[in-house]
C-alpha cells in the first residue's frame, strides 16, 4: 500500500520536474534561437532551415558589428540613458514614496497627492501635444528628452510607497522619540530595510529604460542619437516594396541582413540576461512586499 | 509607374551646372537676394537669372528621408557631402537638416511636424499631408516665385507633364512642386530558364500562367518549398492607389488588370459615371482568381505577412513575380546566388480580348515650402538646379555620381521619353547603328553614359537579354543599369498597353475623414477573401459597407469634380 | 504623534517629483482638449474651433471603434485570465520540487523572458511561426498538418498574443506565488503527513487556501488593466489580416492621430479609454479596501 504509493508519487514528481524543464526550455528558446541565426551563414538562414543548431558556423556578423560605429554609438547612448534614468527615479522615487507612505491622518493631503498620480498613470494628452511640450522644454534631441520625456514612474513609486507602509511602526516610533525627523527616519532608518524594493524598480527602470524605442523616434532628429532599441527597430523593419522604386532599387545593393540582424538584437539583449540574475534576490523580495500585505 | 524616372533623374543631376552660375553672377547678384515681393508687378521675368548665385549664404532647413544602410564617401553625409557643398559654394545655398528619419519612418516624422506646426523651411510630403497642410494654411504659395525663378527646363518638364501642376493648385495658388510620373506598368517576371527546362511556352493568359506556376511547384523548381508566385509583403499594399501610386513592385496589380479592374483608383461605369475601382464586379472576379490561387497553393500562403519577399525571390525559391521594368535590379541577389537564373520580364498576363492593361498612376511626392520661409525661391532654384542639363555635366564638376542621398529634396522630374530614348539607343550604340558621339549627350546624360558602358557589358547576340549573354564581372556597376534598361526596359517601352487613367488623383472633402477608414476596410477584407478566412460573398457585404460609411457621399463629389 | 510641522519636509520631498509631474505629465494635458476641437495645426490647439462631441459622435457610428473596443476587452480580459493561473499553477509545480539548486535555476530562467522588449520578441516569434517556420516543419513531419499561418489568421491572432503574453510574463508573475509558498509554515505538512494525508491533498486543503488570497488579490488588482491589451506587443505582431480581432484601442489611437492625421478623434478614443481606466481603478480599490482591507496605494 504504502510502496504502491510511493510509486505514484514517484511517477507524479518525475513528470513534475520533466514537465518544468519543459516549460523552461521553452524560455530561452528565443534568445538561443536568435543565438543560432547570428552565428549561422546566411544562405542558410535565408533557406529556412536553421533552428536548433548553426549551420555554417561563422563570426562574420559579429566582426561586422565591431566595426559598425552607429551600433556602438546608440549602445552606448542606451547605456547612459539606463544610468541616468535609474539615478533619476531612484532619488526622486524614495523621496516621493515616504510622504505617500504615511497616512491620511499623519498627512492630510496625502490622498490628494495620490489620486494625482493616478490621474496622472491614466490620462495623456496624445504624441502630438507631448512632442510640443518636449520641443518647448528644449528637450529635442537631448538625452534628457529620454531619461525625463516617460513622465514620472507612478507604478514604482506605489511599489516602495506600499513596501513603507508594511515596514514595522515600532522603529519609526521609537526614532521619531530620540527626535529624528522626517529625513533621518527615511534614509537612516527606512533606505537601509528597503534593499529589496529598491533593487526591484532599478531594475524595472533599467529594463524599461533599455527596452524603449519610440520616444527617441519622435524626438531625436538624427539617426545617430537613437538608442539601441531603436536604432535596431530601424535595421530590421524591412523596406515596404509600395515606397520603392526604381531610385531605390539602383541603391540598395544588397537585403537586409537577417544574421546580422540577430546578431545585433543578441549584443542587446546581452546586457539584461547579464545583470537580472544577480538582481533576482532582492526583486523577488521587492515585488512580494511591495504589492502584497505582508 | 511615377517614380521610373528616378534613374534617369541621376542623370539630370549629373548634368549639374557649374558654369551657369559663375557665368551669370553679375546679372544674377542683383537680384539673388532681393525677393519678388519688391520687384512688384512692374518685373519681366526677362532679367530673373534663375541660377544666379546668392551674395550671402541662404539656409533652407529641411525634413529629410534617409537610407541608414547607405555608404557615404568619406566621412559625408545626408546633410554634408559633395552635392551639399557645391551647393554652398556654387549657389551659396546651404542645406541644414531640420530632422531626419529612416524611409520607414519618415511619414510618421513628418505628420508630426504638421500637426505640431514645428516645419522645416522646405520638405517632402505625401498627398494626403500636402492636403491637410493646405487647410491648416502652413503652406507658401509658390505661384509667384515659381513664375519668376522656375529656369526654363524647369517649366518645360512642367508643362509637359500635363494638368500636373493644376493638381497641387488651390484657390488658384500654387502650394507644392510634384514629382513628375512616367508610365511605368507591371510586368511579370518569369524564370525562362525554368521554362525552358519544363519545355513550357510562355504563358499569355492568367490560365497559362496559373499552369506554368503550378508546373515549377510540381517540378519543385526551387526546391521541396517552391512557391508559384509571390507578391505582397507585409504591410505592403495588393495594388497601388489614386494617393500612393507605386511602380507596382511586388504586387498583384497584373491580375487586377488582365480581368479588367482597376482597384485602388477612380473609373468611369458604364453610364459614364465615376466609380471607385475596388467596388466593381470585376475587382471581385480577380479576387475570386487570386482567391484559387490561393487555395490550390499557386500563390505565396505568406502573402501580406511576409517580411521580405526579396528575400524569396533572392534565395532562388520562387520563379515568378510581378514588377516594374527596373525590378531587374532587385534581382541581382537572386543571380548572385545561382547563376543559372535567368529572370526575363514579359507584358502578361493579357485580358480575355488580348490586351495587356495598366492604371496609369500619378506623383505622390511633393515638395512643400513653410509659409513663414523668406526665401522660397531657393527651393525652387535648388529644383532648377537639380534638373538642370543644359551646361556641363555635374560629374564633371565633382566627379561622381550621386543619389537622393546626397541630393536634398530629390524628386523625379523629367519628360515622358527619357526611358525610350535610353532603351533604343543604347541599344543602337551596341549594333553600331549610331556612334557614341551622336546620343544626345545634353538632354540625356545618362544614357550616354550607359551607351559608353554597353559593349563592355553586353555579349553577342545583342537581341538577347537572356543572363548568359552578359558579362557580369567586367564592369559590374553598369551591368546592373545595362541589365535593367535592356531586359526589363526593352520589354516595357515595346509592350502595347492599354493605359487607364485615375479620375481624380486626390482627396475629396469627405475623403479627409473617412478615407483612412474605408481603405482599411478594403484592405482587411480584400486579403481576408484571397487568404481564404471570408467566403467571396463577403465582397458584396463591404460593397454595401463601403457605401454606407461614407462611399455614396465620396462617389458624388468625385462626380461633382468631373 | 507627528505634528505639521513635518509638512514642510514632506513637501520638500515630494518636490522633485512633482516638478516631474507638472512638465511631463500635467503639462501636456492640454491636448485633451482637442477632442472638443476641430483641430487646425496651422492654428494651434487653442485657437482651433470648438466642435463639441463631433468627434465622440463620430466614434459611436463608425464599426472600427466599437471593433477595437470589444478587441480590446477580449484580449485584456483572457490576459487577466491567463497571467492568473499560469503563473500560479507553475509555482504550485514548482513548489513540489524540493532541490533548491533546481527550483532557483528554473526561476531564474523562466524570468527571462520579462526581460526582453516586444521588437525582439514579437520579431522572433514571427519567425519561428512563419510558413515555413520551425513550428509548422514540425507540425507537418510529426502530425502531417498543413501549415498553419499563425499570425495571419484572425481567429488564432488573439489567442497567440494572449498566450505569448502569458508565456512571456508567467515566470515573473509567480514570483509573488512562490513568496507566498514559501511563508507556509513548514510544520503544517509534517502534520498533515503525519495524519496520512496524501500530496493532492495536501495541497488542496493546505497550500491552496494558503494562496488564494494572493490570487484574488490580484485579480482584482488586474482590473484596471482592462482597457491595456498591450501596445507594444501588438503594435509589432499585427497586420491588416487581423485587424479584425487584434486591432486594440491604443494602435488604433497611434494610427489615427499620427498616420492618419485624425487628431481630435484619436484624442477623443483614447480619452474614452482613459476615463473607462479610472473608473475601473476606483472600483478596484474600493473592492481591496473593502474586502481585503487592503490599500492599493
Amino acid at each position: 500500500m504504502i510502496e504502491e504509493r510511493s510509486l505514484i508519487s514517484k511517477f507524479y514528481n518525475g513528470f513534475n520536474v520533466i514537465l518544468i524543464i519543459a516549460i523552461t526550455l521553452l524560455c530561452i528558446l528565443p534568445v538561443w534561437y536568435t543565438l543560432v541565426v547570428s552565428l549561422s551563414d546566411r544562405a542558410a538562414v535565408a533557406a529556412g532551415n536553421v533552428f536548433l543548431f548553426p549551420k555554417g558556423f561563422t563570426f562574420s556578423s559579429y566582426e561586422t558589428i565591431i566595426s559598425d560605429s552607429q551600433f556602438l554609438r546608440s549602445f552606448l547612448i542606451s547605456v547612459q540613458r539606463v544610468i541616468y534614468g535609474t539615478i533619476i527615479t531612484f532619488i526622486v522615487v524614495l523621496l516621493m514614496a515616504y510622504p505617500l507612505s504615511k497616512t491620511s491622518k499623519e498627512f492630510k493631503h496625502r490622498n490628494i497627492i495620490m489620486w494625482l498620480l493616478i490621474f496622472c498613470m491614466l490620462f495623456n494628452g496624445g504624441i502630438v501635444p507631448w512632442f510640443m511640450t518636449m520641443k518647448s522644454l528644449g528637450l529635442i534631441n537631448s538625452i534628457w528628452g529620454l531619461v525625463l520625456g516617460g513622465g514620472l514612474p507612478v507604478f514604482n513609486v506605489i511599489l516602495v510607497m506600499n513596501f513603507f507602509r508594511n515596514l514595522p511602526k515600532e522603529m519609526e516610533e521609537s526614532a521619531l522619540i530620540d527626535g529624528a525627523g522626517p529625513w533621518r527616519i527615511l534614509f537612516g532608518i527606512f533606505l537601509p530595510l528597503s534593499t529589496p524594493v529598491i533593487a526591484t524598480i532599478l531594475v524595472f527602470t533599467i529594463v524599461g529604460h533599455w527596452n524603449e524605442f519610440f520616444q527617441a523616434l519622435m524626438i531625436m532628429t538624427k539617426n545617430e542619437n537613437y538608442p539601441l532599441q531603436s536604432y535596431i527597430r530601424q535595421v530590421t523593419v524591412t523596406l515596404d516594396p509600395s515606397k520603392v522604386d526604381a531610385e531605390t532599387a539602383k541603391r540598395l545593393t544588397s537585403l537586409s541582413n537577417q544574421t546580422l540582424n540577430a546578431a545585433k538584437i543578441f549584443i542587446s539583449m546581452l546586457p539584461l540576461l547579464v545583470i537580472y540574475p544577480f538582481f533576482q534576490k532582492y526583486f523577488v523580495k521587492g515585488i512580494t512586499l511591495g504589492s502584497v500585505k505582508g | 509607374m511615377k517614380k521610373g524616372l528616378k534613374i534617369v533623374a541621376l542623370s539630370l543631376v549629373a548634368a549639374l551646372s557649374v558654369t551657369a552660375c559663375s557665368g551669370n553672377t553679375n546679372n544674377g547678384a542683383s537680384n539673388g537676394n532681393t525677393s519678388q515681393k519688391e520687384s512688384g508687378s512692374g518685373q519681366t521675368a526677362v532679367s530673373t537669372d534663375t541660377f544666379a548665385k546668392y551674395e550671402e549664404p541662404v539656409v533652407v532647413s529641411i525634413g529629410r528621408s534617409i537610407d541608414p544602410s547607405y555608404t557615404y564617401e568619406g566621412n559625408d553625409t545626408a546633410e554634408n557631402n559633395l552635392y551639399t557643398r557645391w551647393l554652398l559654394d556654387a549657389y551659396n545655398i546651404e542645406i541644414k537638416h531640420e530632422w531626419e528619419a529612416a524611409s520607414s519612418d519618415y511619414g510618421q516624422k513628418v505628420s508630426l511636424a504638421i500637426g505640431s506646426n514645428d516645419l522645416p523651411d522646405a520638405m517632402i510630403v505625401d498627398e494626403s499631408q500636402l492636403r491637410q497642410m493646405v487647410k491648416a494654411d502652413q503652406l507658401a504659395d509658390l505661384t509667384e516665385v515659381y513664375e519668376q525663378y522656375g529656369s526654363e527646363r524647369l517649366k518645360q518638364i512642367y508643362d509637359s507633364n500635363e494638368g500636373l501642376l493644376e493638381g497641387v493648385t488651390f484657390d488658384g495658388k500654387l502650394y507644392a512642386l510634384p514629382e513628375t510620373t512616367l508610365p511605368s506598368a507591371p510586368l511579370t517576371w518569369i524564370r525562362k530558364d525554368w521554362l525552358d527546362e519544363l519545355s513550357l511556352n510562355e504563358p499569355k493568359t492568367i490560365a497559362d500562367l496559373e499552369e506554368v506556376a503550378k508546373a515549377f511547384i510540381d517540378n519543385k523548381m526551387g526546391g521541396d518549398n517552391t512557391i508559384g508566385v509571390v507578391g505582397t509583403q507585409q504591410g505592403g499594399s495588393l495594388y497601388s492607389t489614386f494617393l500612393s501610386s507605386s511602380d507596382h513592385f511586388l504586387n498583384f496589380s497584373s491580375v487586377f488588370f488582365a480581368k479588367d479592374a482597376y482597384p485602388g483608383i477612380w473609373v468611369k461605369d458604364d453610364e459614364g459615371k465615376a466609380v471607385y475601382g475596388s467596388t466593381t464586379e470585376e475587382t471581385k472576379e480577380a479576387l475570386a482568381v487570386l482567391r484559387d490561387w490561393y487555395a490550390s497553393g499557386v500563390l505565396d500562403k505568406e502573402v501580406g505577412i511576409r517580411k521580405s519577399t526579396q528575400e524569396v525571390i533572392a534565395s532562388g525559391q520562387t520563379g515568378i513575380f510581378f514588377g516594374p521594368w527596373w525590378s531587374a535590379y532587385n534581382i541581382m541577389d537572386s543571380i548572385k546566388n545561382d547563376d543559372k537564373a535567368n529572370w526575363r520580364p514579359y507584358a502578361i498576363p493579357v485580358n480575355e480580348e488580348g490586351k495587356f492593361n495598366s492604371n496609369q498612376a500619378t506623383g505622390s511626392s511633393f515638395i512643400v515650402v513653410k509659409k513663414s520661409y523668406k526665401n522660397p525661391e531657393a527651393v525652387i532654384k535648388l529644383l532648377n538646379i537639380h534638373v538642370n542639363e543644359k551646361e556641363e555635366s555635374y560629374k564633371t564638376a565633382v566627379g561622381k555620381e550621386l543619389t537622393s542621398q546626397e541630393i536634398p529634396l530629390f524628386l523625379i522630374m523629367g519628360h515622358g521619353d527619357q526611358l525610350n530614348y535610353a532603351v533604343n539607343t543604347t541599344q543602337k550604340v551596341l549594333r553600331d547603328e549610331i556612334t557614341l558621339e551622336e546620343v544626345d549627350k545634353l538632354n540625356y546624360g545618362f544614357t550616354y553614359e550607359i551607351a559608353s558602358h554597353v559593349k563592355n557589358v553586353k555579349l553577342e547576340p545583342f537581341d538577347n537579354f537572356d543572363i548568359q549573354y552578359w558579362d557580369q564581372e567586367s564592369d559590374p556597376d553598369y551591368f546592373s543599369h545595362l541589365y535593367a534598361h535592356l531586359n526589363g526596359g526593352s520589354t516595357f517601352v515595346n509592350a502595347d498597353i492599354n493605359w487607364v487613367k485615375s479620375l481624380v488623383t486626390s482627396q475629396t472633402k469627405t475623403m479627409q475623414t473617412r478615407w483612412s477608414n474605408l481603405k482599411k476596410l478594403e484592405d482587411e477584407t480584400f486579403l481576408k477573401i484571397i487568404m481564404g478566412s471570408a467566403p467571396i460573398e463577403e465582397f458584396d457585404t463591404f460593397v454595401e459597407k463601403w457605401y454606407q460609411q461614407g462611399g455614396d457621399q465620396i462617389t458624388q463629389e468625385v462626380n461633382d469634380l468631373q | 504623534m507627528q505634528n505639521r510641522s513635518a509638512y514642510k519636509h514632506y513637501y520638500l520631498m515630494l518636490l522633485p517629483g512633482l516638478l516631474w509631474l507638472c512638465f511631463f505629465n500635467l503639462l501636456p494635458m492640454y491636448g485633451i482638449v482637442m477632442a472638443f476641437k476641430d483641430f487646425n495645426p496651422g492654428l494651434g490647439i487653442f485657437r482651433s474651433d470648438w466642435i463639441g462631441f463631433e468627434h465622440f459622435k463620430y466614434m459611436f457610428e463608425l464599426d472600427d471603434s466599437k471593433q477595437v473596443f470589444k478587441n480590446t476587452i477580449i484580449i485584456a480580459v483572457m490576459k487577466m485570465i491567463g497571467n492568473l493561473i499560469v503563473p500560479m499553477l507553475f509555482a504550485l509545480m514548482l513548489n513540489e520540487v524540493k532541490n533548491r539548486l533546481f527550483t532557483r535555476s528554473v526561476q531564474t530562467i523562466v524570468y527571462l523572458p520579462h526581460f526582453l522588449s516586444w521588437v525582439i520578441i514579437a520579431g522572433i516569434l514571427l519567425d519561428i511561426f512563419s510558413y515555413t517556420g520551425p513550428v509548422n516543419q514540425l507540425l507537418q513531419t510529426w502530425f502531417g498538418k498543413d501549415p498553419i499561418l499563425f499570425f495571419a489568421n484572425a481567429e488564432l491572432f488573439p489567442w497567440l498574443v494572449v498566450i505569448s503574453d502569458v508565456w512571456k510574463e508567467f515566470g515573473f508573475g509567480a514570483i509573488i506565488y512562490f513568496a507566498a509558498l514559501t511563508s507556509i509554515n513548514p510544520e503544517m505538512y509534517e502534520a498533515a503527513a503525519i495524519d496520512g494525508a496524501s500530496q493532492w491533498k495536501r495541497l488542496t486543503s493546505i497550500t491552496l487556501p494558503s494562496i488564494l488570497p494572493v490570487a484574488i488579490l490580484l485579480g482584482t488588482l488586474s482590473l484596471g488593466n482592462i482597457l491595456n491589451a498591450g501596445f507594444d506587443q501588438i503594435f509589432n505582431l499585427y497586420n491588416p489580416s487581423v485587424y479584425s480581432t487584434g486591432d486594440i484601442i491604443d494602435t488604433w489611437v497611434y494610427r489615427a492621430g499620427l498616420i492618419d492625421m485624425q487628431y481630435g478623434l484619436a484624442t477623443a478614443v483614447g480619452l474614452l479609454k482613459s476615463v473607462v481606466g479610472l473608473i475601473l481603478i476606483s472600483i478596484s480599490y474600493t473592492l481591496a479596501y473593502r474586502f481585503a482591507n487592503y490599500r492599493i496605494f
